[in-house]
């Protein structure tokens, strides 16, 4: 019995940290894509794109850190790259379509992320 | 590349104490279900190791939900028969009163070379001799030979066996120090011992091995000297 109480707060303890890794993920990824069409918004607005995907920028690698410990480094290491591009892209006045692609592909890459996460039929097979 | 080494540390302690949680077992002596589990888990630890990638703490929350569907299965295997015959199945007679059954063989894919083999390393050599062979749900054959081919027991002697070759012996010293939880169980205290070195002209520190049994008959194996 004293097995059976282990192994159950063993599970318990992992099933809290699989819900609380969810949260996280989705507070993370909503907090993303609200950043991506802060950016979009400014560019449509002719604001200066820059200082917004700095902050964007700043505001996933803080997630990253966290979000390393339980999602593999891959995907997130995808989203990193995108967002680096996407900082470059900022710089140039005549990439549009590159800038505008690049938000659409990191919205993309969280949403996608976030779906590999959740409970679904075709997630788990 | 140091990350793996401590990737492997972390993960070695986890399967050690997955294993230790969910008892002691040696491969031969395991269940379909518990081999399953083992190798399960011993592949499952692995793939952190291998790819840095895959966060740690994937293959923890893997192994911990094994380990509790191990520990939950066999605790419904014990309450309900039908569980157990699922997931352990049923001990098979093979052979009765010297007769091999052929039906049972087939039907658990045993050959006849297979049975003979077993029965060979159980220092049986002849079929005509067994009374049952059963074939138990972890692989294993138990045997019961016929009465006229058992081993004489003290009992079949009309023998008398004296309590001091039955006596349990416990380690008391072992490589030059005591063995605390065996003189607190023998009810000695350390100061008899020492007594009884002393009187043999020996100390703790030059004892190999001192065992004492229920009867207080001590038995003391002094180190080699150098």
């Amino acid at each position: 019995m004293k097995r059976f109480i282990i192994s159950g707060i063993l599970l318990l303890i992992s099933i809290t940290t699989c819900i609380a890794q969810s949260f996280y993920l989705e507070k993370s990824i909503k907090n993303l894509c609200y950043d991506m069409s802060v950016v979009k918004n400014d560019y449509e607005n002719n604001n200066d794109t820059a200082d917004s995907i700095a902050i964007c920028f700043e505001h996933w690698e803080k997630s990253r850190k966290i979000l390393s410990v339980f999602i593999n480094h891959n995907q997130l290491e995808q989203i990193s790259s995108k967002l680096t591009e996407l900082q470059s892209f900022a710089l140039s006045s005549d990439s549009e379509f590159e800038l505008m692609s690049t938000i659409n592909q990191v919205t993309h890459l969280g949403n996608e992320l976030l779906d590999n996460e959740r409970i679904s039929f075709s997630g788990v097979f | 590349m140091f990350i793996t080494i401590v990737r492997t540390i972390v993960l070695y302690i986890l399967v050690i104490f997955a294993i230790r949680i969910m008892g002691k077992r040696q491969i031969g002596d395991m269940q379909p279900g518990e081999l399953v589990i083992t190798i399960l888990i011993s592949e499952i630890a692995a793939i952190p190791i291998q790819d840095l990638n895959q966060p740690i703490i994937t293959g923890v929350i893997a192994v911990f939900t094994l380990v509790f569907l191990e520990i939950f299965i066999s605790v419904l295997a014990m309450k309900s028969i039908h569980i157990r015959r699922f997931m352990y199945g049923d001990s098979a007679i093979i052979i009765k009163n010297g007769t091999i059954d052929q039906k049972a063989l087939s039907k658990l894919r045993v050959t006849g070379p297979d049975l003979l083999e077993v029965l060979r390393n159980q220092q049986i050599f002849d079929i005509s001799e067994v009374a049952y062979a059963i074939l138990e749900t972890n692989g294993q054959l138990s045997v019961m030979l016929k009465p006229e081919y058992q081993n004489a027991t003290v009992k079949d002697l009309k023998s008398t066996a004296t309590q001091d070759t039955s006596a349990m012996q416990d380690l008391i010293i072992s490589d030059g120090k005591f063995i605390n939880d065996s003189i607190k169980k023998t009810g000695l205290s350390k100061q008899l011992i020492n007594n009884k070195l002393k009187a043999l002209d020996l100390n703790v520190k030059s004892v190999f091995i001192m065992t004492c049994d229920e009867n207080m008959k001590f038995n003391i194996i002094p180190k080699d000297k150098k």
